[in-house]
């Protein structure tokens, strides 16, 4: 009886886990403190994502700002269009044009961080592997037959399909014991893209830093005022945050002299 | 000062508000043993006043257009000044509304506060749920992202299932063969005037009707059978000041937790704001998994509880509009849960646990054993209503008092009872998602 309702009560929580993760998504925190971190994630999105994604909700300016880019330097380094500083990042291509060319137009990356999740895209960016039999030679693990080319091939280099890693008891991956290196399961799916080493401009620690600041930068981008403002009381606030913890301790003043004055008239009811 | 007291007089003798503040201020008499569960009255008056306010202000930037609904959301969040502020407390408001709402009828619940001479008092209040549901439905489709136009696909088609006028019926709603930039300025304009307004004298004749009868209270006793010689109930206090100081600590409390929400968790983990919605609309993507926020999950289980269309969407109506019949239903000798018998009290928290249940399997994808207990659910539902006639004369109740109580309830009785639904609640869940489990596992 009581196995049963463990085996109950474990159903129901990685039923949870799993709703909440989507499946097999890789740890990701995004950091919307660290400003070089952000400007590099920036600059990646330009260099790279920017020629077919729009970010159409998205001001230069706005960015420049936040990020604290010279206007300048975003003049001169992203916009290639000719557009003001205070124009909306519509990108160089067309929907329709991009239609005709890809076809399904690229989907504008403003708040693709809201749609997917940021472990979502961090997962996704890292789960490109080498697949002949797709068009631009790669497919995804995570995203089965995406019709994004492999953009970011040249920095990681390749990845190909290894058998996943065993997995082990909460969540965890499991180690051997005497190497505690990660276990490689027998079955011959395709289970993790695995890095061919020496491929890459990048080391795989060095383009997990370019990911990582290119995810945090699309998750800033969704929600411009989730970025750092300040820390209170060792608390890191975003500039949403620090909205709360202000309007919290008003309320908290508020409510000492509420309490005081329901007790005032209150005194004599039994 | 003396000019005011004068115009004053001058107002009054051409508009009797002296005498309007005296019947629903001043002088309107409430029992003086409210507790915890009569702040959601107030509340709800708070959350309508919020709602107005910003949906005001976001009128004035928000475009109703296909083509650019989805941009000028946007435009709010970024470019216009604390336009994100505004915007989360429509948001956030919309779900704390049906938050105190249900809270607020459940407390009509428990102390039977729709019961003789309250009827009306509860008919009005079913209807303001009733028009509140319409106006979140049709503001839900506003920011024109990918849920707000395939919920709408979902819930205007139900109506394609009244048999011979369906599917013109459908057609005349959405203004179009489909879902479309028509449909979208026509529920604006319901969104932001008519049932605005409809709700705004729905709340009136609620408060009107209540002030002319009187408040119930946890002990469900008239107060007006005991007055002093003033004709004053001996158990009641002036509503002010007595209940505006007391309300400004509940809505204090209240405020904590809404801004707390606001701004720290705004999407409140995609309760509040669904993930695939800050996608744009698009007619010929339907997103793979289309779930109603989550005020109205468990009405739409009941829908999806009945495997016959036109049987499902009159369950789905029912369910609502049952509610209203609650007066007539309830043949109790008493009004309040507090001297009511352990047969009442367990009927009821299933009855919540069986709310709950529906209302979790509403956000998921079915699948055929969450179907089973969606059925169980649905059955239990209307079962306390319609066999209500028959278990609330059965049940051993313990004598009312003659007069109020100021103890306050029993505290571990209320948390007994909150343990009880978690627990009716989280069970039948963790079996049913155990089993499908098994049986997918099984069928692997």
């Amino acid at each position: 009886m009581k196995k049963l309702f463990i085996s109950l009560m474990l159903t129901l929580t990685s039923g949870i886990a799993m709703a909440s993760s989507g499946g097999h998504l890789m740890d990701f925190t995004p950091n919307l403190k660290d400003k070089a971190g952000l400007q590099s994630g920036a600059k990646t999105f330009v260099n790279y994502c920017f020629g077919c994604h729009s970010m159409q909700y998205m001001r230069y300016g706005r960015l420049a700002t936040d990020l604290g880019i010279p206007d300048a330097l975003v003049e001169e380094h992203f916009i290639f269009n000719g557009s003001k500083i205070s124009a909306l990042m519509k990108g160089p291509v067309a929907p329709k044009q991009a239609k005709k060319w890809f076809g399904a137009a690229p989907p504008d990356l403003t708040l693709v961080a809201r749609v997917r999740g940021d472990k979502w895209l961090y997962t996704y960016l890292k789960s490109f592997y080498l697949d002949p039999s797709r068009p631009y030679g790669y497919n995804n693990l995570l995203f089965k037959d995406v019709g994004m080319p492999n953009v970011l091939q040249g920095l990681q280099g390749d990845q190909t399909c290894a058998p996943a890693y065993v997995a082990g008891t909460h969540g965890r991956t499991k180690r051997d014991p005497i190497t505690h290196e990660f276990i490689e399961s027998d079955s011959t799916e395709c289970g993790r893209a695995a890095h061919v080493s020496g491929t890459g401009e990048l080391s795989p620690e060095e383009f997990d830093k370019m990911v990582s600041d290119l995810v945090s930068f699309l998750v800033y981008a969704g929600e411009p005022v989730k970025i750092y403002d300040r820390t209170f009381l060792g608390m890191d606030l975003s500039q949403r945050e620090v909205y709360g913890v202000y309007s919290l301790l008003f309320l908290m003043v508020l409510g000492v002299f509420v309490v005081l004055l329901n007790r005032e008239y209150w005194k004599d009811i039994h | 000062m003396n000019m005011l007291v004068q115009l004053r007089d001058w107002v009054d003798a051409r508009l009797p508000i002296v005498r309007a503040w005296d019947t629903h201020m001043g002088g309107y008499y409430a029992p003086k043993n409210f507790n915890f569960w009569y702040f959601f009255g107030v509340l709800s008056l708070l959350v309508l006043v919020n709602q107005l306010l910003t949906g005001i202000w976001l009128t004035m930037m928000y475009v109703p257009d296909a083509t650019l609904a989805f941009a000028s959301v946007e435009y709010i969040m970024r470019d216009v000044n604390y336009g994100w502020v505004i915007r989360y407390m429509h948001s956030t408001g919309a779900s704390a509304f049906f938050f105190v709402i249900y809270l607020h009828m459940f407390r009509g619940l428990l102390y039977g506060s729709y019961r003789k001479p309250r009827e009306l008092v509860w008919v009005f209040g079913m209807l303001i749920f009733f028009a509140l549901m319409a106006e979140a439905f049709l503001g839900y489709v506003l920011p024109w992202g990918q849920l707000s136009y395939w919920g709408a696909q979902v819930i205007v088609s139900l109506f394609s299932a009244i048999p011979f006028v369906g599917e013109p019926l459908v057609e005349w709603i959405r203004g179009d063969y489909l879902i479309s930039g028509i449909t979208l300025n026509r529920f604006f304009a319901l969104h932001v005037v008519a049932i605005p307004i409809i709700i705004l004298a729905l709340v009136a004749l609620h408060l009107l009707a209540l002030h002319e009868v009187g408040s119930n209270n946890p002990d469900g006793v008239e107060i007006k059978k005991y007055k002093d010689e003033n004709g004053i109930p001996l158990d009641g206090v002036a509503f002010h000041p007595y209940y505006t100081v007391h309300d400004l600590v509940g809505i204090v409390v209240f405020l904590m937790a809404f801004v707390a929400i606001m701004f720290f968790a705004p999407e409140m983990g995609g309760f509040f704001l669904e993930g695939p919605n800050f996608e744009e609309a698009n007619a010929l993507k339907t997103p793979e998994h289309i779930a109603p926020v989550w005020y109205y999950t468990p009405f739409y289980s009941v829908l999806r509880a009945v495997p016959d269309k036109l049987l499902g969407f009159i369950a789905f109506g029912s369910s609502v509009a049952i509610l209203f019949a609650l007066p007539w239903l309830d043949k109790s000798p008493v009004k309040s849960i507090r001297y009511k018998g352990t047969m009442t009290k367990i009927i009821i928290l299933a009855f919540v646990a069986s709310f709950f249940i529906l209302g979790y399997l509403g956000g998921k994808a079915p699948n055929p054993e969450r179907t089973v207990l969606s059925q169980i659910c649905t059955v239990l539902y209307f079962a306390f209503f319609l066999l209500m006639p028959i278990w609330s004369r059965m049940d051993k109740t313990k004598p009312e008092p003659d007069r109020i109580t100021m103890d306050g309830g029993s505290l571990g009785a209320t948390l007994l009872g909150a343990v009880i639904v978690a627990i009716l609640t989280v069970f039948p869940i963790a079996i049913t998602e155990w089993l499908h489990a098994v049986n997918a596992a099984a069928a692997h």
